[in-house]
């Protein structure tokens, strides 16, 4: 079995600080871009599109290093994966030369039906072991190291076994691939279920953290959502500093999808995300 | 314990809208508002998406009954593309069948070429297909995004009306509008403004189509037409400014 994991060197494991490549910001990311040294990109948002988003994506490999991240793999769902949609992910892949590509731990199509909504998988035996093959066969398809996310869910799943975190650690360990380690997920789940989410930061091996993402949710009262529609809050700095000085410097990026602000707003956020990697790093030291 | 499918098909249940969030709260073990949630979440991403491709459709019927044809078509068309905006691909056909079978809108097929027009619009736009540069060709070719639609009904001048139109007046179809007065088409993605327009079909953009769909040769067409070159060229210059055929830089 290739190990694709572990061709993951300490450079590509830090890109630096960075953005998701939006629409709203394609007429202004070439010229305005302070601080930002790698963007991700929605994978759905760029495939089988011509026109605007692949011109787009032809120069934005020019000018910075490309993650691809997805939402619409449905790793865990219960049909096979769809091959059609592979075949297109990882021409995209190749075509933005990314080191890895990444989706979340949950899933998003079942039964013939596409959600397009992240839904939660049991922390059970049996999804470990629907799961762990799936994320093989998509890493030999694209001969690329895949990463899970941790993803933000606001109902506990019947049948669970084990936790949260160690759902997340038996499947990484079983599939042999990196996490994708948002932060503001960890924050939203430990709020939403009542647990410490230093405990979860603290129990992941650092060397399987390649990539964090950083965003904002909203407060609906009873729990909080993972909306990616606000700034990030003074709390989830702080859990990310916490997590950086557990994992060692690690590409960041800023999750935005709604209540896009101007992208001077989010180069102005992301230099405030660089100062609490960098704060972090410094308090270790 | 359940196994993995029973929570998945309970789930796809909620999610469906077949089962409510009170009827399902005891199976999870939580509240219906956490539940309500992934089943408001799922909804929204059809209805938004509807909503988005379809906003002349939109603002032409009053607020209710586009909240009863979205509600209907979420449930009786599920998504089953991976990509957002395949979730309104059948929505033309539902409204076909509202307006016929069910004689919605007073049976006007107007509203079915609205509805045809506007999902085109997002077809045109998608498509992936790479309109080639005037410095990679050596002879006109036709954009490939470009789609050819003939209707009925005045679309093209009903949107370029209201599209310009900056009042904020309700919307409404005036008479003249549900009269039949056939138009044909061309919508295309722009190659430089990579996005989408339409054009009414007139005499001199159909004769620049026939010309590069047939590549009939300069000469020929000035032959065929009775024009004058400049004119010919003139002709081939707009269609190529309008984005329905490629020039190449020497042309």
């Amino acid at each position: 079995m290739t190990n694709y994991f572990h061709t993951i060197d300490n450079k590509i494991r830090n890109m630096g600080f960075g953005i998701g490549l939006r629409r709203k910001h394609f007429g202004e990311i070439f010229d305005n871009n302070d601080g930002i040294d790698v963007l991700e990109i929605t994978s759905e948002n760029f495939m089988k599109l011509g026109g605007k988003e692949h011109d787009i994506l032809a120069k934005a490999k020019e000018h910075f290093p490309l993650v691809a991240h997805g939402v619409s793999m449905s790793i865990g769902g219960p049909d096979p994966l769809n091959e059609e949609y592979l075949q297109e992910l990882i021409k995209l892949v190749k075509f933005i030369e990314t080191p890895y590509f990444s989706d979340h731990l949950s899933y998003s199509s079942a039964f013939g039906v596409e959600y397009h909504d992240l839904i939660p998988l049991p922390f059970s035996k049996e999804a470990v072991n629907h799961v762990v093959p799936r994320i093989k066969q998509v890493q030999d398809m694209a001969g690329l190291p895949f990463l899970v996310e941790n993803p933000s869910y606001y109902v506990e799943m019947p049948g669970a076994e084990m936790s949260e975190i160690d759902f997340l650690l038996e499947i990484v360990e079983k599939a042999d691939c990196g996490i994708l380690l948002d932060v503001n997920n960890v924050f939203v789940n430990a709020t939403n279920h009542g647990y410490d989410p230093k405990k979860y930061i603290d129990a992941i091996p650092r060397e399987r953290v390649l990539q964090y993402h950083i965003a904002g949710h909203f407060d609906e009262g009873e729990f909080i959502i993972d909306t990616h529609g606000a700034d990030i809050i003074d709390e989830v700095f702080k859990l990310y500093e916490y997590s950086i000085r557990h994992t060692g410097p690690v590409t960041t990026i800023i999750e935005r999808d709604f209540e896009i602000p101007p992208l001077d707003d989010l180069i102005a956020e992301n230099k405030l995300v660089r100062a609490a990697g960098t704060r972090a790093l410094e308090v270790e030291v | 314990m359940p196994t993995l499918e029973e929570t998945m098909r309970m789930m796809h249940s909620l999610l469906r809208g077949e089962k409510t969030p009170e009827e399902m709260k005891e199976f999870f073990g939580t509240s219906e508002k956490r539940l309500e949630i992934y089943q408001r979440f799922v909804r929204n991403h059809v209805t938004k998406t509807l909503a988005k491709n379809f906003v002349m459709l939109r603002r032409l019927v009053k607020k209710e009954i586009w909240q009863g044809l979205r509600d209907e078509y979420f449930k009786n068309y599920p998504a089953t593309g991976w990509q957002l905006n395949d979730t309104s691909k059948s929505f033309v056909d539902f409204i076909a069948k509202k307006v016929r079978e069910e004689k919605m809108f007073a049976g006007e097929e107007f509203y079915i070429e609205l509805a045809q027009f506007e999902w085109e619009e997002v077809v045109v736009y998608c498509s992936e297909l790479i309109t080639p540069k005037p410095h990679e060709i050596e002879t006109p070719v036709l954009n490939p995004t470009l789609s050819i639609m003939d209707f009925r009904y005045p679309i093209g001048t009903f949107i370029y009306y209201w599209r310009n139109k900056k009042r904020k007046d309700p919307w409404i179809i005036e008479k003249e509008y549900l009269k039949e007065q056939p138009q044909m088409l061309f919508l295309i993605r722009h190659p430089q403004e990579q996005r989408v327009f339409f054009h009414v079909a007139t005499d001199p953009l159909l004769f620049a189509f026939k010309v590069v769909h047939d590549q009939i040769s300069l000469p020929d067409a000035i032959k065929l037409s009775g024009q004058t070159e400049d004119t010919v060229r003139k002709i081939l210059a707009d269609a190529h400014q309008a984005g329905i055929i490629i020039l190449p830089e020497n042309f």
